[in-house]
């Protein structure tokens, strides 16, 4: 059993006395994080893959070694398939340049997106002619699976959030896999609220393409994760050129370096891998099945107090479908006006459009409230939050 | 503080003007969904805000800010309202120490307006 007072020893953060429900949007650090790229500052620092001498050794072995750590994590074959990004958001850019798609050819992806997930894809329509297909919500506010299959139909590329950043649904991969067998498509994931919060097997999904980032996991911001399959890495061309991408260079032609390194051309943030590779094995250490079990725990209670509290809220009221948030709307009040009043009770959470505005439209809403958890909250911070909209109800009358 | 905005919040009035010339639209770039449309009658002849009313959607500092906008600009002319500087409005609206972060939602109502006429401010 995952010991949260344990946990909380480990976040420096909480001693600012805040309880802290905008995870989603990113998550606070470990005292190990900060420490593990405090100890490469002070100790290891060097460029890497340029230099001979010792530190640039240490170096290079570390920063390879947070790719091992991170495929492991997410059961990739080799830490080749691992390669490094800014975020969420330039892996699923460059996953859209790789797929090669021309005019006319099929991208299905869903209502449910964040922007990032969506936006490429839209591009692609606009300047190549491919067609957009958008999977709708059934009437509990999940994927609808029937609209699904029909639209997938001779699809070249399925991409879909894993976990919606707003409903808080999580999507079937298995069963999104098969419809992508059916009709011979890539798989495509954002895994930007999957991957810090459900174990994610990209083996077991069947996913050719996955993102996330480092800095919704407890690591750093500025380091994001594109996964792709070791052929899928192969076919696809560089979409940087210069430094630590090429294994040789003519005055005429170049020679591209192995996967990862032709798609990380220039110095990477180093740094930023070795937090990650910190906040991997903070996570692996308690357990993903056990992150997962605590937050639906938590979720639970929320959203049985929400519900006694007469607050609406979206996505399924299945709670197995559901991952630790919740996102939602007090009568007449603006969703901000609840962020505020939650703020002076020491209480953040998210406010708006939470980057989905295609979802906000299709709900009918210009906005809601979202409380996201994480491993470092309790029972008692979820109950001071239930009690805290219970008094601002009051107050609205 | 909560009291104090929704008390401010019950004392807004919203709606549309029919008589209007003018309509403005803006929404917030933070993309937060705040949103403003202000109906304005002007008098051609001097250039003169006769009436004005606004509909919107957002915090209520964007929403507070509009009603006092509207009230505000009534019975102005057009220049004088152009001429007002930033911080001076939102001393004047009583939103002066709002953090760096919410001067949008203040301002959202004065830049539209701005906007529209063709000042735009940096
Ligand atoms: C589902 C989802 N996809 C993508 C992103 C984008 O992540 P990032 O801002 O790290 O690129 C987010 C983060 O808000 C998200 O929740």
């Amino acid at each position: 059993m995952m010991d949260v007072e344990k946990i909380r020893k480990d976040f420096p953060f909480l001693k600012r006395g805040i309880i802290y429900f905008d995870n989603a949007a990113s998550s606070q650090k470990p005292i190990q994080v900060i420490d593990a790229i405090k100890e490469f500052y002070e100790n290891h620092y060097a460029n890497i893959h340029r230099g001979i001498h010792t530190l640039s050794e240490e170096a290079s072995e570390m920063y390879e070694e947070s790719k091992k750590v991170v495929a492991k994590f997410i059961n990739a074959n080799s830490w080749r398939e691992i390669v490094y990004t800014r975020n969420t958001t330039e892996s699923l850019n460059i996953i859209s340049q790789m797929v090669k798609l021309k005019k006319g050819d099929k991208v299905v992806t869903t209502i449910m997106e964040h922007h990032s997930n969506f936006l490429p894809w839209l591009r692609l329509k606009h300047q190549k002619g491919i067609k957009l297909e958008i999977v709708n919500l059934d009437e509990n506010q999940e994927l609808d699976m029937n609209d699904f299959e029909k639209k997938a139909k001779d699809a070249k590329v399925i991409s879909v959030g894993h976990m919606s950043n707003v409903l808080g649904y999580i999507s079937n991969i298995k069963e999104i896999r098969k419809i992508a067998d059916e009709n011979d498509s890539l798989l495509v994931v954002d895994g930007a609220q999957s991957v810090p919060h459900i174990p994610v097997d990209v083996k077991k999904l069947g996913i050719d393409f996955l993102a996330f980032s480092s800095h919704k996991m407890l690591g750093p911001s500025g380091i994001g994760v594109l996964y792709a399959k070791e052929e899928h890495l192969r076919e696809a061309e560089p979409f940087l050129l210069g430094g630590g991408m090429i294994s040789d260079v003519f005055i005429d032609s170049f020679e591209e370096a192995e996967i990862p390194w032709k798609f990380e051309a220039g110095t990477p943030f180093i740094e930023g891998a070795i937090g990650l590779r910190a906040a991997v094995e903070y996570l692996t250490s308690i357990g993903m099945d056990e992150v997962e079990k605590r937050e639906k725990e938590l979720i639970r209670i929320m959203i049985d107090g929400l519900e006694e509290l007469g607050i609406e809220y979206y996505g399924p009221k299945d709670l197995k479908k559901r991952g630790g948030l919740v996102s939602f709307n007090i009568k007449d009040l603006n969703a901000h006006d609840v962020a505020e009043f939650l703020n002076e009770k020491k209480i953040a959470v998210r406010s708006g459009l939470h980057c989905a505005h295609p979802l906000h439209r299709a709900l009918g809403i210009n906005g809601s409230v979202r409380a996201s958890l994480y491993i470092y909250n309790t029972k008692g911070e979820v109950q001071k939050f239930l009690e805290a909209l219970k008094e601002l109800i009051k107050l609205v009358g | 503080m909560i009291e104090k905005i929704l008390k401010m919040l019950k004392s807004i009035k919203k709606g549309k003007l029919p008589s209007a010339n003018a309509i403005i639209e803006k929404h917030n770039s933070e993309h937060c969904g705040d949103w403003v449309r202000l109906y304005l009658k002007i008098d051609e002849k001097n250039n003169r805000i006769e009436n004005a009313s606004f509909e919107g959607d957002g915090c209520y500092l964007c929403m507070v800010s509009s009603d006092k906008f509207i009230k505000m600009i009534k019975g102005k002319d057009i220049k004088e309202i152009l001429s007002l500087d930033e911080d001076e409005y939102l001393k004047k609206i009583g939103f002066k120490d709002i953090s760096f972060q919410r001067r949008g939602c203040a301002l959202l109502s004065l830049r539209a307006f701005k906007e529209y006429f063709g000042e735009r401010d940096a």
